[in-house]
């Protein structure tokens, strides 16, 4: 559905997309994540033929961005990541007005706009003026409006940003059926929980560069190089801090509080034969986990690694 | 003509009729429009006819022709301000990268928020007309005249509304935009008086004029043929000439031409800059060309 190849954008000496190579499935959910600036509105506008690409191709179902614009803009459904509304039209004639945009004959429109009303729960909201809508409700009117001429790609930057966790948990599920429809959707945060259960593939940006990407376990399996292992004791820190440091497994060590974190390497055994360790030292060991990475750890840990291993040592450095 | 009947059927347009017909500003637009006009010509009128008993028809012309001016000059207060925010304050309100994703095309946007915007003009003047029928009562203009008034108003509608829309359109900030459009109308209106007094002071200077139907210098025919008021006294008055100096050039003819043909550059102007892909306004200029090579 989606293919760019050596995508590069450019303001001024700034590069904001760095040879970006992307495919993307027709029927799947992509979710793109990345901390703030990493490219991917930019990415997105690129594929909504907002922007031209300083060089590199984009495709979207097979047409060229660029050269088809016209064609491509049939095809998908772009939300921003901040958009207005206008004033003095209601829910429904907001809707109406985008579908005559896109050519949608007289008749059909009002249909149209009432079934996406009920889509998204805004029913009973037809003839409230848009501007008087929440923030949630009128980001599913967004929504709702990207899919007045039933496209078969959605573009959704940061749709959820601003809401209230219930507003974020409505349009989750709203989602969630629309991915039953078949659609395939593209969907950018910076916050990644939040696409975690939603999306089939993630493809993380940092930099204006796609710095991993596939299903949310690949990703996890990938950036947990070696794991970390929570240790609490009752006394003897010091020894057994002393005792994991000479240990040849051991990576790293550094105390929190009470805690010891250690990062090993090595599979399970290699935590069987610390513990043993430890104890045969006579060390009062209350508390020996290994602790889970959460999809944020993963996060923070694909982005910073990207970072070259110059930044990564001073940013190691300031953690320990 | 279907072409025309696709334009009337542009959802930009219609909503922009909608919107401009349910603003609350609206009516009050036209209040005041009609207020200051009307104050000016009756108040005229009124001093005029105080001063002597009767009403000579030769002078009705120049009642109308200062009505024109009037209106001339309203025109160039309102029509800035009107389509100065057209682009930029879709930019503005966030709404202009939704509106580019759709189907429409940037020359169907921008045209039917010109379209749109003019024909409030044509209301505003339309509204007027009765103002006009208080002058034609005294008799004495001729149709010629109306004609020759209401073609240049057009002209000069199409002209500001191009304008507004072309710093609309290239300017981000509706403040900015608005500011240069009034700067525009600021050189024009008075920037070009200015001008042209000080190229016939120096003309006369150094060439006094020997025989009285002397000419003017080709510059000064051009500045005056670009400003609104005097090819519009010029239109009026088929004895005009610049203290002396008999212009060369048809003013009037020349005003319109120049104007429409600048019109036009503007809102292809308008239409390259709205494009997120600019050098597609070459396509949109060829397209017919483009269509005959698929075809084939």
């Amino acid at each position: 559905m989606i293919r760019t190849e050596n995508l590069c954008k450019s303001y001024g000496k700034f590069e904001a997309l760095k040879n970006l190579n992307l495919t993307v499935d027709k029927g799947t959910v992509y979710g793109f994540i990345g901390p703030n600036g990493a490219g991917k509105s930019t990415t997105m506008q690129i594929l909504a033929t907002l922007l031209k690409p300083t060089s590199g191709r984009a495709w979207v179902g097979n047409l060229d961005v660029v050269e088809q614009a016209d064609e491509v803009r049939r095809i998908i459904g772009y939300m921003p990541d901040f958009f207005g509304v206008y004033d003095n039209l209601t829910s429904l004639e907001y809707l109406e007005f985008y579908a005559a945009c896109y050519g949608i004959h007289k008749h059909l429109r009002r249909k149209i706009g009432l079934e996406l009303l009920e889509l998204v729960g805004l029913a009973e909201k037809q003839d409230t003026y848009v501007d008087s809508l929440s923030r949630g409700m009128k980001q599913r009117l967004g929504l709702a409006r990207t899919l007045v001429h039933d496209p078969e790609l959605l573009i959704l930057d940061e749709p959820a940003s601003g809401l209230d966790p219930r507003a974020r948990i409505e349009f989750r599920e709203i989602l969630k059926e629309l991915r039953v429809m078949g659609k395939t959707i593209m969907i950018s945060s910076h916050i990644l929980p939040e696409l975690a259960s939603l999306c089939d593939v993630i493809g993380v940006m940092d930099q204006g560069e796609l710095v991993a990407s596939g299903s949310v376990e690949e990703i996890t399996a990938h950036a947990r190089q070696g794991r970390t292992l929570e240790i609490r004791v009752l006394g003897g820190l010091e020894e057994a801090k002393e005792y994991l440091e000479t240990s040849p497994q051991v990576l790293s060590v550094h105390l929190e509080q009470e805690k010891i974190l250690a990062k090993v390497s090595g599979d399970e055994s290699v935590q069987v034969e610390l513990l043993s360790g430890l104890v045969s030292r006579n060390i009062p060991v209350v508390r020996f986990s290994e602790t889970s990475m959460n999809i944020e750890d993963v996060f923070l840990q694909v982005t910073r690694d990207s970072q070259g291993g110059k930044e990564h040592e001073s940013i190691a450095a300031t953690v320990e | 003509m279907n072409r025309l009947r696709q334009l009337w059927s542009n959802p930009v347009l219609a909503k922009e009729f909608q919107w401009r017909m349910r603003a609350k500003k609206t009516p009050w637009i036209i209040f005041f429009y009609l207020f200051i006009m009307g104050g000016i010509i009756l108040s005229f009128l009124f001093l005029f006819k105080k001063s002597q008993n009767w009403f000579d028809p030769n002078e009705s012309i120049y009642l109308f022709t200062g009505l024109s001016l009037v209106q001339l000059m309203m025109l160039a207060f309102v029509i800035p301000g009107i389509t100065a925010g057209l682009v930029s304050g879709e930019r503005e309100r966030q709404t202009l990268p939704i509106l580019l994703t759709t189907t429409l095309s940037s020359s169907k946007i921008v045209l039917s928020k010109w379209v749109a915007s003019l024909s409030f003009m044509v209301l505003l003047i339309i509204a007027s007309l009765p103002l006009y029928i208080i002058v034609f009562l005294f008799g004495g203009i001729s149709p010629d005249h109306v004609v020759k008034v209401f073609g240049h108003f057009f002209v000069t509608m199409i002209f500001l509304g191009s304008m507004g829309i072309f710093f609309s359109s290239l300017i981000k900030r509706t403040g900015l935009a608005t500011v240069m459009a009034y700067v525009t109308v600021a050189l024009i209106g008075i920037g070009l008086l200015i001008a042209l007094y000080l190229i016939l002071t120096i003309h006369y200077s150094l060439h006094p004029p020997v025989q009285s139907p002397a000419s003017a210098p080709v510059i000064a025919e051009i500045l005056a043929g670009l400003h609104p008021g005097i090819t519009l006294i010029y239109a009026m008055y088929s004895d005009f000439d610049f203290g002396g100096l008999k212009p060369v050039i048809n003013l009037y003819d020349f005003y319109l031409v120049t104007y429409s043909v600048l019109s036009v550059l503007l809102l292809i102007g308008s239409v390259y800059f709205l494009s997120p892909v600019r050098f597609k306004v070459w396509k949109w200029v060829f397209r017919p060309k483009n269509k005959e090579i698929k075809a084939s």
